[in-house]
């Protein structure tokens, strides 16, 4: 197991007027090597769970496992941790601060106490996986870039501390369609090629449907329902309810079904709509 | 890190202290300042101390919350109690250590003076605590206007009060983020020398600058899209009025100062 998280509750500002429970009870396992889509309304906590996945939060109480390390003990050592799960915030580009994209993509290995030679290595596979040539953005200012090309800076300089496990915080937020769909595959290819574990932190559906394993879906700080997209899709009237939208697809497939058309709950791509509706007129025209 | 920070902290409630019109709030911690400049006995002190907690109960502010506005201060508290110890003399010798004595008007001043500070902060951060941040920079525009006609930029003073306060937490969520984002790529804010540390802020001031400018330019773009052109013309939605309970407050605590000072306590 990467992540163990038993009965997480966060609470911030304790004992003070503005104390807010953002966690309350989370439980949660996430494998080696999976891909996981944590979903939430604004507010429903999944920022803040994934702040306890690299120690950056405490628990209030409740234990979080990552790799065999129980980050609440006494004495870890959190460098270790942070080193194995890379975290990109939301708008990653804002945290750029270099005078050049390569010293700032080098900012954590060189953390790391690497050797020129590694740093400069992984510095030029971080990002080669985000898809920048090296030698034309190496020596300009981060700053010179455009707004998609920072945000692929930023994650580079996450990448390449080389993590075990990478977590986004809406990786895509403010981005055009076009960025969002190159980003999502750097992300997938990153996923293929280094075998890692991905956590993508959303509150869109559609956009992680097509690449995890399993959505996490979280809502006023609990774990409110998790399985494969295709299950968590099925509950979409659930899922609307508290204030979640599923893929137009599938919520086109449950107004249908609402309308008494027999078509399947969990319909995930184009092509499984389409041999689903045809199926169900022509039944409808033989009789 | 940045949790300790109460300046300009508003603690909301609805206290007789906190309903005070700001104008006159601000009448009165001027009048308490002042008198605590005059008066100088033990007496006068644990008067002034009792008037500070009484308002501390009245307007249900937590005790911790005070003395977490004290922290940044007590160097300067620690720093002015030792230099009168040592340094004033007069009054009994307590300890006599080579050319080093320690007197009984030494220990006494110190201790007046160190608790000086500690009356002139939590009395000050009152205010601030118990009064919102437009309601207080409405008062002081109020207080500075008849200075307009000598070309005084009031409304513009108070404008920018209004939005450096808008914004005090604004930075220090930003900040925190940021020195997240970075302790996440490893980075060590905690640890090292004097040189080091500085160093280390480096990753988190830059881009707390950039990102400052860029929001100043979005906020000045919006508020000329609202038609903003300064203080002239411009009406409240809000009008706050002095009421007679108000003055009386003041009156009475005025007052009751002036007589404290004339007896010479």
């Amino acid at each position: 197991m990467s992540i163990i998280v038993s009965c997480l509750t966060h609470v911030y500002s304790p004992g003070t007027p503005w104390a807010t429970v953002a966690l309350n009870n989370v439980s949660l396992e996430i494998a080696d090597g999976e891909v996981v889509g944590l979903i939430g309304h604004t507010g429903s906590g999944k920022s803040t769970l994934v702040q306890h996945f690299n120690g950056l939060l405490k628990p209030t109480s409740g234990t979080v496992i990552v790799q065999g390390i129980n980050l609440g003990a006494k004495g870890v050592d959190l460098r270790t941790v942070r080193r194995k799960v890379g975290l990109v915030f939301q708008y990653p580009e804002h945290q750029l601060f270099e005078e050049t994209v390569a010293a700032d993509v080098a900012f954590g290995p060189r953390n790391l106490g690497l050797s020129d030679a590694e740093v400069e290595k992984r510095v030029r596979a971080a990002l080669a996986a985000v898809e920048l040539d090296y030698e034309a953005v190496k020596d300009r200012s981060p700053f010179e870039l455009s707004g998609g090309q920072m945000r692929r800076a930023a994650i580079a300089g996450v990448l390449a501390m080389e993590p075990e496990v990478l977590i986004l915080d809406e990786p895509t937020a403010g981005l055009d369609p076009r960025s969002r769909a190159e980003l999502l595959g750097y992300l997938r290819r990153i996923h293929r090629e280094r075998g890692i574990t991905l956590i993508i932190v959303s509150h869109s559906m559609e956009e992680v449907a097509a690449m995890v394993h399993r959505i996490v879906v979280m809502d006023k700080g609990s774990v409110y329902a998790q399985g494969t997209p295709r299950e968590i899709f099925s509950r979409g009237t659930e899922l609307r309810a508290i204030g979640l939208d599923v893929p137009p697809l599938t919520r086109l497939m449950l107004e249908l079904r609402a309308r008494g058309m027999e078509l399947p709950a969990d319909v995930l791509t184009l092509e499984e709509a389409r041999a689903a509706l045809k199926a169900c007129l022509v039944k409808g025209e033989k009789q | 890190m940045f949790k300790g920070i109460t300046i300009g902290q508003y603690y909301p409630g609805d206290s007789f202290f906190h309903r005070l019109e700001p104008r006159i709030k601000i009448g009165l911690i001027t009048a308490y300042v002042v008198s605590l400049f005059l008066l100088d006995t033990g007496w006068g002190y644990l008067i002034m101390t009792l008037a500070t907690l009484s308002v501390i109960a009245i307007a249900r502010l937590p005790f911790k919350l005070l003395l977490r506005g004290l922290r940044p201060l007590y160097f300067i508290i620690a720093f002015t109690l030792l230099l009168h110890i040592f340094f004033t003399k007069g009054g009994r010798v307590l300890v006599q250590w080579g050319p080093v004595s320690l007197e009984t008007q030494g220990l006494y001043t110190g201790l007046l003076m160190a608790w000086r500070l500690v009356l002139l902060v939590t009395t000050s951060s009152l205010l601030t605590l118990t009064t919102s941040p437009i309601a207080l920079t409405d008062a002081i525009e109020s207080i500075l206007s008849p200075l307009r006609p000598l070309g005084f930029p009031a409304h513009e003073l108070a404008m920018m009060m209004t939005i450096a306060l808008r914004f005090i937490p604004t930075l220090l969520e930003e900040a925190e983020k940021i020195m997240k984002a970075q302790m996440a790529r490893g980075a060590d804010f905690e640890s090292g020398n004097l040189i080091q540390r500085a160093r280390a802020m480096v990753p988190l001031l830059v881009p707390l600058f950039v990102s400052s400018f860029r929001r100043a330019d979005d906020l000045a773009l919006a508020m000329e899209a609202r038609c903003y052109r300064g203080g002239k013309g411009r009406t409240r939605m809000k009008v706050a009025r002095i009421t007679g309970a108000d003055w009386l407050t003041l009156a009475g605590f005025v007052t009751a100062m002036a007589v404290l000072i004339w007896l010479g306590v």
